[in-house]
């Protein structure tokens, strides 16, 4: 036996990896599911896969649109846009990037089996013109075009081809793709290995087009997906990672005290919300033959009954404000003057309730969502309390995700949780389409879990779509969210909290949309 | 001994069925996955479309015969998270589980024991008091707690071990492992030494158990009588008669270990199968969970199938039973 275990002993010995200079130690809660930059449209998978791949265009460190993959980009007519490509750029096995992997990587987005064919949805196809030159040619006029496109990662058509990938996976067909385990981007970095819920390993892509002017200096980065609260939280404080996304709240007091660690937290583009349901009959039951909620004064009563401020101290630690809009200040459309003002005020909330006619409250059902929002049952819970004590008596119950959604889509609540950010796209279309325009089971409002439905409010959604002037669109997305706004189908709580820990080696800078992008990291 | 077994067959087959069966009706209240596998602006229509792909519209019996005819061809389908061949899935983790069940089934052997040989000779009546105490401990509190225990001792506050991962992993065909590398062995010692707390203290109150009822018998007395030495006793005369029932229940252990390791992985991000598992509950990965049950049923049958037929080879009077 002693045999065996020095050879043990001289194997790993000789196992030892030799150690890259600039390091980052990545932990989130969860893995990347698949490095397949069109399977799944969730913005931490395209946050990972964005140091691999890269798409036309992207935003910077400021969240504004840059160049990337293409330098320049023009509307030849209304509904074609085209892209002088970037030259001389390689992807990661050495092919070279030209308008055909444009082409390719267009159709698999925008392929029936795609994942995130729904965030491109105003895309139809892409035509080569020449070797640099790509056009895109749009279903109908859009505005979002650009947006969405900024979402599209590109990958190499021969390589696609080599290894069947050139269709995206299937899981109703059980077709598996390369893509799934495999990357070849034009990224800043480039796949080492990969160990499922272990770790990932990505090495510093020397040929990447970018590397002259960029200042980052990461030689390795090791992601690894640690789900356990409680063991991420151990890991930060014995030193283990450098950069820690998805930490829970109340434990960052503590590590503030931790003289190696820098905390960095801020309000998301994220708000979350309350969702009034808003049809003739409450699941809770009708009070004097009619639905509470429909009346305004009755919603305005319900916000004015929440302590928010109090909640976002006590609850989210005061690492983040109240939300005021239903929009958070970097999405186009923001309008601070027109922030809703109903602050807390329990006697004039009871005064509200008298006046609608509802003296001694109602009876409503609450149903919360663990999971998905942070502290979400918490907060759940405090609103409840809140509401007793103006007569308005909730039942609550919180579920787990996947059976909450089945109760929000079937209308089975009166009052709903929601958050929204407005991602990928970054723009006020997203919630207006999705939580403010009248569904009408087509795709239009497709979570008005409310059923709000305010004919102006569809008019200015519909009319802002094909606008290509951005100055007249967003104008008329804002008054459109305003008159939303007014009529309050949703009360806004509070913007969701980004919660990062840093080791302060490295130099990163946090943006509002949750996303890392490590290629503007620097080590000291 | 032939019809036996295949009599063991037919009920191995039938108790799958079962298994497989309460399986997949417990998804009807798992919820539905479209939700994690669509971005927000899916319209209501792709939503139709992906479910109806999925065959989750269709009626309970009808998926429950898909599943049973696909599962007979081999095939355990693709994983709705993961988006890989769900049996593939498996077998990337089964590496992981196995080698920190058998590291924890080590530990638990070498330290329980020579503790059960100890603490069934021992006249120190405190420290045995003391000994059977702490296995107390070890077998009421719950494994995530000692889990934890272990990382803010050893990880944080020490920093001997790391507090999660399975290190740097060997590939030697199919087959992935930890155990050639340093930071593999270091990686394995805090999950496995939580997981066989629990052993160690079953083995150690057995052995000691067996072993106080062989030291009564008359051919120990005989052999202290003929002068063989004391520690021969123990260990060669007596051990040996008292490890049968021994063996046997560590046996069925190691199908618990297997299933049960899905705390001590999910504590210390051990990539096997129970953290599979956890994660498919969480993201409504049917295909997976489905798989994952019918897997470990068929791990359990097969442990208890070998048990039974150790039972004949050993014991020549079942053969009349």
């Amino acid at each position: 036996m002693k045999k065996y275990w020095l050879s043990f002993l001289l194997l790993s010995l000789s196992c030892q990896p030799a150690l890259a200079q600039n390091v980052v130690r990545w932990a989130t809660s969860g893995d990347i599911p698949t490095l397949d930059p069109y399977a799944f449209a969730s913005t931490s998978a395209l946050a990972f896969q964005n140091h691999i791949y890269e798409a036309l265009l992207q935003r910077d460190n400021d969240l504004n649109l840059q160049p990337t993959l293409a330098t320049h980009w023009e509307y030849v007519n209304d509904t074609t846009l085209r892209f002088t490509l970037r030259q001389g750029v390689k992807f990661q096995n050495g092919d070279d990037f030209e308008a055909d992997d444009v082409v390719a990587s267009i159709a698999r987005a925008t392929d029936p089996d795609s994942g995130v064919r729904a965030n491109v949805s105003s895309i139809k196809n892409a035509v080569a013109v020449d070797k640099y030159t790509v056009d895109i040619h749009l279903k109908e006029k859009s505005g979002i075009a650009l947006n969405e496109l900024s979402g599209v990662l590109i990958m190499d058509k021969s390589w696609m081809a080599q290894h069947n990938a050139l269709k995206p996976t299937s899981i109703s067909q059980g077709t598996e793709g390369y893509a799934t385990n495999n990357t070849n981007g034009t990224g800043p970095f480039m796949l080492e290995s990969r160990q499922r819920d272990a770790q990932m390993i990505l090495k510093k892509n020397p040929g990447w087009w970018n590397r002259a002017q960029s200042q980052n200096n990461i030689d390795e980065i090791i992601f690894k997906p640690v789900s356990s609260d409680a063991t991420r939280l151990s890991g930060i404080l014995a030193g283990e990672y450098d950069l820690v996304t998805n930490v829970p709240l109340q434990d960052i007091d503590r590590l503030k005290l931790d003289p190696k660690l820098t905390t960095l937290v801020s309000p998301s583009l994220r708000v979350d919300f309350l969702a009034f349901n808003l049809r003739d009959k409450l699941n809770a039951g009708n009070t004097n033959g009619k639905n509470p909620l429909q009346d305004l004064r009755v919603r305005q009563a319900l916000m004015m009954a929440i302590n928010r401020e109090a909640i976002v101290k006590k609850i989210m630690r005061g690492m983040t404000s109240v939300a005021n809009t239903y929009l958070a200040p970097a999405i186009p459309g923001y309008d601070p003057k027109s922030a809703i003002a109903l602050p807390y005020n329990p006697a004039k909330a009871k005064q509200l309730l008298s006046d609608a006619g509802f003296p001694q409250g109602f009876p409503l059902q609450f149903d919360c969502v663990e999971g998905a929002y942070i502290n979400a049952p918490q907060w759940c819970q405090a609103v409840q309390g809140f509401w007793s004590k103006i007569g308005v008596k909730t039942t609550m119950n919180v579920h787990p995700y996947s059976v909450y959604n089945q109760i929000t889509d079937n209308g089975k609540t009166d009052i709903a949780v929601i958050g929204w950010a407005n991602l990928p796209i970054m723009d006020a279309h997203n919630i207006s389409v999705q939580l403010l325009h009248t569904n009408d089971n087509t795709g239009f409002g497709m979570f008005n879990l409310p059923r709000y439905s305010n004919p102006r409010v569809d008019q200015l959604i519909e009319a802002s779509l094909p606008e290509l002037d951005q100055a007249k669109r967003v104008e008329m997305l804002r008054q459109e969210i305003n008159l939303a706004q007014s009529d309050l189908p949703y009360i806004p709580m509070h913007f969701e909290p980004v919660v990062w820990v840093v080791s302060k080696q490295l130099t990163l800078k946090q943006s509002p949309d949750n996303v890392v992008r490590l290629w503007y990291g620097q080590f000291k | 001994m032939f019809s036996y077994l295949v009599k063991r067959l037919l009920q191995m087959c039938l108790l799958m069925l079962t298994v497989a069966l309460l399986a997949f009706s417990m998804f009807q209240y798992l919820g539905d996955p479209i939700n994690n596998m669509l971005p927000e602006s899916a319209t209501q229509q792709e939503r139709i479309e992906l479910r109806t792909r999925l065959g989750l519209n269709d009626p309970f019996l009808v998926q429950f015969w898909h599943f049973i005819t696909r599962i007979c061809h081999g095939n355990f389908g693709i994983s709705y998270h993961n988006q890989v061949d769900v049996f593939q899935l498996i077998m990337e983790r089964l590496p992981a589980t196995l080698e920190l069940v058998a590291v924890s089934v080590a530990i638990a052997l070498v330290i329980g024991l020579p503790l059960g040989v100890w603490s069934s000779i021992s006249k120190n009546r405190y420290l045995l008091g003391a000994v059977q105490f702490l296995s107390l401990i070890g077998v009421s509190l719950p494994s995530f707690l000692i889990g934890i225990l272990l990382i803010i001792v050893f990880s944080v506050w020490l920093g001997w071990f790391p507090s999660s991962g399975r290190g740097e992993v060997v590939h030697i065909g199919f087959w992935s492992t930890g155990m050639l590398s340093a930071s593999g062995w270091r990686a394995v010692i805090l999950p496995a030494v939580s997981l066989s707390l629990f052993m160690i203290t079953l083995i150690m109150r057995l052995v000691r158990a067996e072993m106080l009822e062989v030291m009564r018998t008359d051919y120990i007395k005989f052999a202290r009588a003929r002068g063989i030495s004391q520690l021969r006793i123990w260990f060669r005369h007596a051990l040996r008669n008292a490890l049968l029932p021994v063996i046997t229940i560590i046996g069925l252990q190691i199908g618990g270990l297997i299933a049960f390791a899905i705390v001590t992985e999910t504590v210390f991000q051990w990539p096997g199968m129970g953290l599979l598992f956890i994660q498919a509950i969480n993201y409504v990965d049917i295909p997976v969970i489905a798989a994952y049950l019918v897997f470990i049923s068929l791990i359990f049958i097969v442990i208890n199938t070998v048990v039974d037929l150790l039972y004949f080879l050993i014991d020549p009077r079942m053969k009349h039973a």
